[in-house]
């Protein structure tokens, strides 16, 4: 909910932003889950998706394809996850007090989350490559350069620390006269 | 806490309230007020001389410290 003391724009953009993407996510995750549902219900359907797998049968294709859907539900799940961290350290920044231990957590949790979405955002496109390369069975998965990815964790586990150690101090110098 | 303020016997020795010390050291009512009530977590030195200064005394006739029993 929107912290009532958040009435500057930028804030509410960013707010809004946010809120826009987790939609977006929400609805790639759903489109996901009903391809997945058409592609078990008719053959057809994978076969239009994913090209004619050869070399395996049916059955065994279909729960590769369901499993490459999964993981990048999960992934988006992940996504998810990070969005409303982001949200919760701008809503602390609406109520007026952002230098506070809950958000050096939650830039920590962001961190890890975003490692878990980069290393397996790669593991999951050389699965897809790999299934590709030996049965035609085309579900592509394009995550890009994992380097932007890490480099962003770095930066969050650095913001991290420097908002733990910051909050410390300023516990330190609450109480002083 | 093992160290007591003891800002409040000062004053009384003075003849002073802690809103005239107040005036003099240049810090706010607020400060002076959890420094004699007893909760402040610490003190600036600048603090401390101020204090020393406008009431004439030792850093040691302000605070004093006590074992805990």
């Amino acid at each position: 909910m929107l912290a009532p003391e958040a009435t500057d724009l930028p804030l509410r953009m960013l707010r809004g932003l946010l809120l826009l993407f987790l939609l977006l996510i929400g609805i790639a995750i759903l489109a996901m889950a009903l391809i997945t549902a058409a592609a078990g219900i008719d053959h057809d359907v994978m076969v239009e998706i994913a090209g004619p797998a050869r070399n395996i049968a049916s059955t065994s294709a279909f729960a590769l394809f369901a499993a490459i859907m999964a993981c990048g539900m999960v992934l988006l799940l992940l996504a998810v996850t990070f969005v409303r961290h982001l949200l919760a350290i701008l809503d602390s920044v609406g109520a007026g007090d952002p230098f506070i231990p809950a958000n050096a957590k939650r830039l920590d949790a962001m961190a890890r989350t975003m490692l878990a979405i980069v290393i397996g955002g790669f593991a999951l496109e050389m699965f897809a490559r790999w299934l590709e390369a030996r049965y035609a069975f085309g579900v592509s998965v394009d995550i890009g350069n994992p380097a932007g990815g890490l480099m962003l964790v770095l930066v969050l586990f650095v913001l991290a620390r420097v908002f733990a150690h910051g909050t410390a101090l300023r516990e330190d110098l609450e109480g002083t006269v | 806490m093992p160290i007591r303020v003891k800002l409040d016997d000062m004053l009384h020795e003075r003849r002073l309230t802690l809103s005239e010390l107040s005036a003099r050291v240049d810090i706010t009512l607020a400060n002076l007020s959890v420094l004699k009530t007893g909760k402040a977590k610490a003190i600036r030195f600048s603090t401390l001389e101020a204090i020393c200064r406008e009431l004439d005394c030792k850093p040691g006739d302000i605070l004093d410290y006590s074992a805990e029993d």
